[in-house]
Order: structure tokens, then C-alpha cells, then sequence
């Protein structure tokens, strides 16, 4: 895994198009670096799926840059830009799961997908993260038919499983019906050690604040673009 | 993680690779030139093809206008030369006709030797008149003179008279002999003339006397006597070979006269020709194998008349010209010359074109490989730039992260961040900090980093007495790279201790400098395996190095400390020290419910209880948690023999409780075990709740065979394991919530009739499958 001496994720003066994103279209200056924690408190959440879609490549830019991993995503191919989001471990409130497979499908498609990992390995990854976020194993009913707290350490398992390089987490411990605060911060700390870059986004306080000392900064998303907020 | 680890190295697509501006600088470096040289080959080729092409037509256009030339100049020879017949015969006529008749004969041979002595293709003159008279003046075949022959009548035989004369006109003797019939006015050339009343041609024939080819003309004439004569010419068609054969029309160009029946009356390789046809003039026709090109341009003449007539024969080309000869008999003159004759050297021009072409190709070429080469040279050396760049940055940021990390120079603190960043800058498999005992017989591992496992070890040692080899490379102090560490002896034995497992091959040895014992020695060693960027990062190493010797001369004070403290044994002596648990049960299983076994219980259900440690806030005393955890393990102790259980067991946060350890299958194992789990979460939730904390437990349940028995010496210790075990222990620890109890489908499939469950869905688990999950609410 190349780890670089620059930010992971770096939005220079990055502004997007308000008629395809809903974002306020004011320029959007953020830099996070290997290992950081970045909370971004927001009260709309729709609008932090919007920003992640923004740190992802998926808006387009009026002005600016958004880089990941010193690329900057404008300049990327298809090919080369679907392969970077591979390293990308996304929690999204977007409703993304599909009763056309078992969860287990949704959960590992993406390394499916984006690797050659074996099966093998990638079930006994799949199944520590299970096992991590209190499944008895990996769901394979379809996702309509598991309970609201399996849902939502599904989403988790799929974000942190194949060792992402940037993880974009739409704070699932608010709306998830059990605490899975042990486990999303274990997780979330090994990621952070292995050099991953983390922006959480949180609609308000509370939910991060049994992590506060290991948040590298803190910013508040609002109409007026991208706010940093002294920590108290 | 080493599943985990594969995750990232094996990505279809690597969206930092450069595909794109290789490919243009591919483009630039080998496509371009190539197509260039393509280019510069195609503007020469059609250059030359295009010049080849107006030299040709200049040529040809040249080649035209000059056959047409000699065309003329051959038929004004032809004409001269038949016209000492045409025009000799106009002259005979007019001189011989105006003669008294007496003074005929004597005009005619008068006329006639002087002709035959200046024209040389002349042979004879003929005079006969229609009362059956004959005279002849040829050459003399003999010599040099002249022959008269003259037809006489003596009486009834008829003699030829024949009268020779040297070149001075003097008689040199008179000869007779008959003439066996010889009438003139039967003869062709006699009866054509007549018959036509103008000058007219006979056939060729061969002359008797110098079996020689003939062509005779003849012209009527009367004399002032009024007597019809002919006076006949026989011109030599030999000599009109001779002729065109002298003519130079090109290299292979050839000239041929046909009459007007497609007989040949002279011309190239006549000759042969005569010999072909046996002397016969009516078989003297065009040779179709030898004489194709003629036939042609005849066939060609006959359809569309004179003129010239490019055209094709066997795949070369020809220029063929025909004229009909004017004064003579429809005799057509035809002329054949290769196209190539003229155009060869436009020919011979473009080859030479093109071999100057492709020298000129060769140049470029040289200069288009010069070119791509000082390209390649320039982007290896950006290349080289661009990495070196990257390794200084690399560099800096692990040198950044070396001086961030805090009490780096403190040997009590562990500093893998040195290992970690060294193997992160030198791309090595693992590195190594070794450090040297004081008295240098072994080197102690201080920190060892595999980068793809991504794991730290150390703490062991390697003797000097082992490997001297390797411990006389790092005395003498010098950094060494060894491509093959198995094959040098001086790492070898390195090799196959410490390298061998992890199959590595390279090592790099870099010595550490540093003070001992007052003077500066080396202190330890920094061991780098399959390194390749070992050269690029000397500087770094060196200040690893200089931290380590820092490090290694801290650690060296640390025995001198320990020793300060009174010894081990002394300090524990005076402890009381609890007798060990060896046996961790909190009911014997023996006493409980009267069963016993031991080795595979067909149907034993097992309960297994996790608790998470409670939230502790600041100022609540831990010691209280005591008594609360005695009074649960005294319930659950009462509960297990409330509801017979076979034995019920703590392990750390776990409570393992078994029911059914019977040889035969017990069908209210499972009964008794979940009464005694929903009694046993309302029992916890109770106390739990009392003492103010957040139920922090969750129960899982299985059922089926399991392995066990008494184990060790006296107390013996029950142990039970199997699928179902490793199942109950999952299910507590995969259950859904605090206080829930998650059982298998064995067990909702035993308990269904009797308690209420809810689905939790379909998991897969290895080794066990696919399986579903339900959560027992409550009894029925």
C-alpha cells in the first residue's frame, strides 16, 4: 500500500456545480492527512452525502481541485478513477443496498470487484469484521429481511473491509439502534494507525465526543461552504 | 491481516500507475520517428516513381519524333534506292522511245552499262519488243566487265548471244548458247506491263545467274518505229537487306519491308529468311516465333492503316511504326524497336534515385535512432529524477516521523518507529536493530520489522560462537550489501537462522558506531533483508544508526540499575502468594444432577454467557463490582442446580453452562438450559439494574454432540469442545444486543414448540455454513 508524504484527501478551492450537487457553491478548501481524523459536523445529512460525493470525484467542479491520494480526480480516466474509489471505505445514509443479492454480496463486491483478492481471504476478512461489529457471521438473507442494527453493522463491515485508504463515514452510531461505538472505534482507529485518512460526518456533538481526543480537527458544514470550529 | 494486507496488492486496475503519459511519450519516442521515416520513404518513393514517369513520356515523346525521323530517313533511302528503278525506267523510256530504231539497241546499252556501272543494286536491264527481240546487259559474272546478251534467230534456232567486255569497253570474247524456247512476251514482267500500260512491278523471283533475289520493274515504251518494247530493271532485294540491316534505328530496333501480299521483300536476318523458305519468294512470309514483334505491328498496320502504333508483346513494350512506300508496289515498311531501347536509362535513372534514396533513408534513420536514444537518455535521467525526488520526500517524511516520535532516545521506551521507517524508505521485506553484548559475544535483537507482515518481534539473540563469519563482518564496521546471503560465508550462517523463514535472499549489514565503555566501538548492527532501495537511503541508515547507538548506550546502564535492586527471590519471599486455581469450574461436574461421562456426548446443550466490562466513571470504586459479580455467580450456581445443569463454568468474561453430558441423547438438556437462560437473564438484568449498570451481557445457545472429559491430575478438570461450543460462543458474541439470547437453528428447531423466536436472518460462518440465527424472546 504506497502511503505518500502529502494529504490523502486535499479540496483546493474545490467549488461545485449547485445545480447538481445542492451544495452551496462556495469554494471548499479541506486537507487531511495520513492517519487523521477530520469530524465534519453537519446538520443535514443529505448535504454531507453530497460533500462525500464531492471528496469522492462523483461532483463536478466549477472551480478548484479535489484530490485523493495526490490525484487529482478531473484528470483520472474512468478506469483509473473507479479504481481509486476502490480505496475508499464509505458509511452513506443513501439507501445503497439491493435485494438482488445477499448481503453477503453487497458487503464484498467491491473487493470483488476492484481486486483479485481469493474468496478464502476475503471471507475471513468479511468474517472478522462480522464477528467485530457483532454478527454471528456474515449475513447472507437479502437486506430487506435483516433487522435495522444488522443493516447498519453491515454498512460498517463494508466500509472498513479491505483495508480502505480513505474512509468517508456518514456517522452510522446515531441512527443505529444498538451501540456500536466499541467496535466502529476499534475499527476506526486501526485504520487511522494503518495510515488511513477519516473525514465522519456528524449532525452534532454528542456522538463523537467519546472520541474527541483522537479527532485531528473539527469543521462545520453550512450554507457558507466549509467552517473550522475551535474545539472546546 | 495477512488477508487483509493481500487486499491492497492485488488491485485489478493500479490508479496510480501512468498509463497515459507513457503512452505519449511512446507516441513521441517511437511512433513519430517511425512514421516520419515512413513519410520521408514515401515523398522519395513517389518522387522517384513520378520522375520515372515524366522521363518515360519525355522519352517516349522523343523516342517518337525520332523513329518518325529515321522512319523518313529509311524510306527515302528505300525510295532512292528502288527509284534507280522507277526513275531509270521513266529515263529508258523517254531515251530508248525517242531513238531512231537503229540506233535503239545501241542506246540501250549505252544506257544500261553506264547505269549498271553506277548504281550497285541494279543487276540487269531487259529490253524485249513485241516481235519476239531481247536484249540483256548485266554485269559479268566473271569479272569485272560487262555481259550483252542478245536473243538471234540463225535460220529456225534461236540463240542468246553473248558478247563480254572488260571495264574499258574492249571485247573480250563472244559466246552463244541456246535458249531453249526463251520467248520474252510470255514473261511475267513482259505481260504485267503490257497488260497495265505504266510501270509496273513483278514478284521477286531469284536471278538465275547470281541466284540472287529480284525484284524487276518494268516500264512499256514504244519506238519511233512504232514496235511495242518493255524495258525491264532487276534491282537486287539482297542489297535493300543489306540496307536496313546496316540501319541504325536503336539498340535492338529492326526494319522490314513486306509487299503488298505479306511477303518479305527485304530486311532483317534475310537470310535467314531465304534459307526458311528454300529460296521460294512465295513462302517468304513473316515467322510467327522469330517474327511475332512484325507480325503485330502488320496486323496493326493492316487494321489502322500507317503511322506509329505503341503496343505490348510477351509483357514488353514496343514502338511499332508502318508506312506505305511510296513508288513502289504497296510495299509497306514496318519498324519494331523496344520501348526500353529509349527508356532504359530513365530506368537506370530512377534506380539510381532510389539507391540514393535509400541512403538518404539509412541517414535519417541513424539520425531518427540518434534522436530517440538522446529521448530515452533524457526521460531515464527524468526518470531517475522523478525517483530520487520521490525518495527525498519519502525520506523526509519518515525522517519527520522518526523526530515526532516522542522519547525516541529513551531506551526504556520502545522505538519501532526507527524499523518502521527504515523499512517504509528502503523498501526492505524486514529490518532489524541488533545490539552488541558489552563483551561481544552475542547480538541481541532489540526490534525486528517484517513490513509484510507488518509486525514487530525481537528479544532474541545470536551467539558469536555460532556465526563468527557474521560477527567479524559487523566488528569491521564497514556497511556491506549481499546479493545472496545464502551463498556468502560470510552471512550464510545469518541466512539460515533469521533469514530462512521468511525465504528472503539480500541482506545489507550496516555496523552502528557508537560509545562503550568510555570508547567508540561498535555497539550493535542494523540488518536490512531484500532491500533494493539499500544505496539510496545511506544517510538515513546512518541516522538510525546514530539514534540506535544513543538508544544502545542508554540500555547498557539499565543492568547497572537492575542490579541496584535487592534480588527477585528476596522481594517475592516475603509475599503470601493465594494456593493456584487450577481449576476455574464453579460447580464440580460430578456432583451435579448425578451425570457423568466422558468422550463424545451425542446431544449436550451448551450456554455460553459474555460480559463486556461495565462503563466505570471516574470515582466509582472498583472493589464494589465485587460483590455484585459473587451474587450473580452464587444465582447462577443456584440456578444450575435448580434446573440440574451439568456443570457451569467461568472463564475470564465467559460463563460456558452444559447441559445433556449423557451417553445417550438427553431431550430436555435443551429444556432445562433455556429455562435456565431466560431465568438467568432476568436474574442479571435484576442485579444489574440494582447496582445501576447497563446489562452488559448477552447469551448464546447451541445444541448437538460434543468432545469431553476429565482432564489432568487430581482435582481433574471437566473440558467440553466441539462445533457446538465454538456455535454457543459465537452466538453470544454475534448477538444482537445487550440481554439478548441468540441460539442456533438446532436449538429453535428443538425448542419451537414451546418458547417464542425471532428470525434474525442467514449468516455464513466457515466450516459450519450457511445457518440461520434466532432469538429466543420468551416461553409460549
Amino acid at each position: 500500500m504506497n502511503r505518500l508524504g502529502g494529504p490523502l484527501l486535499e479540496l483546493t478551492e474545490a467549488t461545485p456545480a449547485f445545480d447538481e450537487s445542492s451544495l452551496p457553491p462556495v469554494p471548499f478548501t479541506l486537507r487531511v492527512m495520513a492517519g487523521e481524523c477530520v469530524v465534519i459536523e453537519c446538520r443535514d445529512m443529505s448535504r454531507a452525502t453530497m460533500f462525500a460525493d464531492l471528496c469522492s470525484g462523483m461532483v463536478h467542479l466549477n472551480h478548484g481541485t479535489a484530490r485523493f491520494m495526490g490525484m487529482n480526480w478531473t484528470e483520472l480516466d474512468d478506469r483509473h478513477r473507479n479504481a481509486l474509489r476502490g480505496r475508499i471505505g464509505r458509511i452513506t445514509r443513501r439507501p445503497i443496498w439491493t435485494d438482488l443479492f445477499g448481503t453477503h454480496v453487497s458487503i464484498m463486491i467491491k473487493q470483488l470487484h476492484h481486486t483479485t483478492v481469493s474468496i478464502e481471504d476475503l471471507t475471513t476478512e468479511t468474517l472478522h469484521l462480522s464477528e467485530q461489529f457483532g454478527l454471528p457471521g456474515i449475513p447472507t438473507e437479502t437486506p430487506r429481511r435483516l433487522s435495522d442494527a444488522d443493516i447498519v453493522r453491515s454498512a460498517c463491515v463494508r466500509a472498513f473491509l479491505g483495508q480502505p485508504q480513505m474512509m468517508l463515514i456518514e456517522d452510522p452510531l446515531e441512527t443505529s439502534p444498538v451501540d456500536l461505538s466499541q467496535p466502529f472505534f476499534e475499527c476506526l482507529t486501526a485504520a487511522r494507525d494503518r495510515g488511513a485518512a477519516v473525514v465522519w460526518f456528524v449532525r452534532d456533538s454528542s456522538v463523537w465526543q467519546p472520541y474527541r481526543k483522537a479527532v485531528s480537527a473539527l469543521w462545520r458544514l453550512a450554507d457558507d461552504g466549509l467552517l473550522t470550529v475551535r474545539r472546546r | 491481516m495477512r488477508g487483509a494486507k493481500l487486499l491492497a496488492a492485488n488491485e485489478i486496475v493500479d490508479p496510480t500507475e501512468q498509463t497515459d503519459a507513457s503512452l505519449r511519450q511512446k507516441f513521441i519516442q517511437v511512433v513519430i520517428p517511425v512514421a516520419t521515416v515512413v513519410l520521408i520513404l514515401a515523398a522519395i518513393g513517389g518522387i522517384g516513381w513520378h520522375s520515372y514517369r515524366t522521363t518515360r513520356e519525355g522519352v517516349l515523346k522523343l523516342t517518337h519524333e525520332l523513329l518518325q525521323s529515321v522512319q523518313r530517313y529509311v524510306v527515302q533511302d528505300v525510295t532512292g534506292y528502288i527509284g534507280a528503278a522507277t526513275l531509270g525506267g521513266s529515263f529508258a523510256q523517254d531515251f530508248i522511245g525517242h531513238a531512231p530504231a537503229a540506233v535503239a539497241e545501241r542506246a540501250f546499252y549505252a544506257y544500261g552499262a553506264s547505269m549498271l556501272r553506277l548504281v550497285p543494286q541494279i543487276q540487269s536491264y531487259y529490253l524485249a519488243d513485241q516481235n519476239g527481240n531481247f536484249l540483256l546487259v548485266e554485269r559479268d559474272p566473271n569479272g569485272k566487265g560487262l555481259e550483252y546478251t542478245q536473243l538471234k534467230t540463225d535460220g529456225k534456232q534461236a540463240v542468246f548471244h553473248h558478247d563480254f567486255y572488260d571495264e574499258s569497253g574492249k571485247l573480250l570474247r563472244s559466246d552463244e548458247n541456246p535458249t531453249g524456247g526463251y520467248d520474252p512476251r510470255t514473261r511475267p514482267w513482259y505481260e504485267n506491263t503490257i497488260q497495265k500500260k505504266g510501270f509496273a512491278w513483278t514478284p521477286p523471283t531469284i536471278y538465275a545467274n547470281t541466284k540472287m533475289l529480284v525484284v524487276t520493274g518494268a516500264v512499256p515504251l514504244v519506238g519511233t518505229d512504232g514496235v511495242q518494247r518493255v524495258f525491264a530493271i532487276n534491282v537486287s532485294l539482297n542489297q535493300l537487306s543489306q540496307f536496313l540491316d546496316g540501319l541504325k534505328i536503336s539498340q535492338n530496333g529492326t526494319a522490314i519491308i513486306l509487299d503488298k501480299n505479306g511477303r518479305i521483300i527485304a530486311g532483317h536476318d534475310f537470310e535467314k529468311v531465304v534459307v526458311r523458305a528454300h529460296g521460294d519468294p512465295t513462302k517468304m512470309t513473316l515467322d510467327p516465333t522469330a517474327q511475332g514483334t512484325f507480325r503485330r505491328i502488320y496486323d496493326i498496320y493492316r487494321v489502322r492503316g500507317p503511322g506509329s502504333h505503341p503496343f505490348k508483346y510477351e509483357g514488353n513494350n514496343y514502338i511499332g511504326m508502318a508506312q506505305t512506300l511510296p513508288t513502289s508496289d504497296d510495299w509497306a515498311l514496318l519498324i519494331v524497336a523496344p520501348e526500353n531501347d529509349f527508356a532504359s536509362f530513365a530506368r537506370q535513372s530512377g534506380r539510381e534515385s532510389l539507391q540514393f534514396s535509400v541512403i538518404i533513408v539509412v541517414l535519417a534513420v541513424v539520425l531518427a535512432g540518434l534522436l530517440g536514444r538522446q529521448g530515452q537518455r533524457a526521460e531515464r535521467l527524468t526518470r531517475q529524477l522523478a525517483f530520487e525526488r520521490a525518495q527525498t520526500s519519502t525520506q523526509t517524511v519518515a525522517l519527520q516521523q522518526v523526530a515526532l516520535t516522542p522519547d525516541i532516545l529513551d531506551a526504556k521506551d520502545e522505538a519501532l518507529t526507527l524499523t518502521e521507517e527504515l523499512a517504509r524508505v528502503s523498501h526492505a521485506r524486514r529490518v532489524s536493530l541488533w545490539r552488541l553484548l558489552h563483551d561481544g559475544t552475542a547480538l541481541i535483537c532489540e526490534d525486528s520489522y517484517d513490513a509484510k507482515e507488518e509486525a514487530h518481534s525481537g528479544g532474541f539473540e545470536l551467539s558469536r560462537k555460532d556465526m563468527e563469519d557474521f560477527f567479524k563482518l559487523v566488528d569491521a564496521g564497514a556497511p556491506v550489501t549481499v546479493a545472496s546471503a545464502a551463498g556468502d560465508p560470510r552471512t550464510a550462517a545469518y541466512e539460515r537462522m533469521v533469514m530462512r523463514d521468511n525465504s528472503t535472499t539480500s541482506l545489507t549489514v550496516h555496523p552502528i558506531r557508537g560509545t562503550s565503555q568510555g570508547h567508540s566501538d561498535i555497539v550493535g548492527a542494523i540488518t536490512m533483508e531484500d532491500a533494493p532501495f539499500a544505496q539510496h537511503v545511506s544517510y538515513f541508515l546512518e541516522i538510525v544508526a546514530s539514534i540506535a547507538s544513543i538508544r544502545f548506550s542508554g540500555m547498557a546502564e539499565l543492568p547497572a540499575a537492575e542490579s541496584a535492586v535487592p534480588t527477585g527471590n528476596d522481594a517475592v519471599s516475603g509475599q503470601v502468594l493465594p494456593p493456584p486455581r487450577i481449576d476455574e469450574a464453579l460447580m464440580q461436574a460430578p456432583k451435579v444432577g448425578g451425570e457423568i461421562g466422558e468422550g463424545l456426548f451425542p446431544s449436550v446443550a451448551v450456554m455460553v454467557i459474555t460480559f463486556s466490562d461495565p462503563v466505570m466513571e471516574n470515582g466509582d470504586d472498583a472493589s464494589g463490582l465485587l460483590s455484585l459479580i459473587d451474587k450473580i455467580a452464587t444465582e447462577v450456581q443456584d440456578i444450575a442446580v435448580r434446573y440440574s445443569l451439568f456443570s457451569v463454568k467461568v472463564a475470564g468474561h465467559r460463563l460456558i453452562c452444559v447441559a445433556g453430558c449423557t451417553k445417550e441423547p438427553d431431550p430436555t438438556a435443551i429444556w432445562r438450559l433455556a429455562e435456565a437462560a431466560l431465568v438467568l437473564r432476568e436474574t442479571c438484568m435484576t442485579l444489574l439494574s440494582t447496582a445501576n449498570i447497563e446489562p452488559i451481557f448477552s447469551i448464546g445457545m447451541d445444541f448437538g454432540p460434543a468432545m469431553g472429559g476429565d482432564l489432568g491430575k487430581e482435582p481433574k478438570t471437566f473440558n467440553l469442545w466441539g462445533e457446538t461450543v465454538t456455535l454457543a460462543e459465537l452466538m453470544a458474541q454475534g448477538a444482537p444486543d445487550v440481554g439478548t439470547i441468540e441460539v442456533t437453528e438446532r436449538v429453535y428447531q428443538a425448542l419451537r414448540e414451546h418458547y417464542l423466536f425471532h428470525s434474525r436472518g442467514s449468516f455464513y460462518a466457515p466450516r459450519s455454513g450457511i445457518g440461520r440465527v434466532y432469538v429466543l424472546a420468551t416461553r409460549r
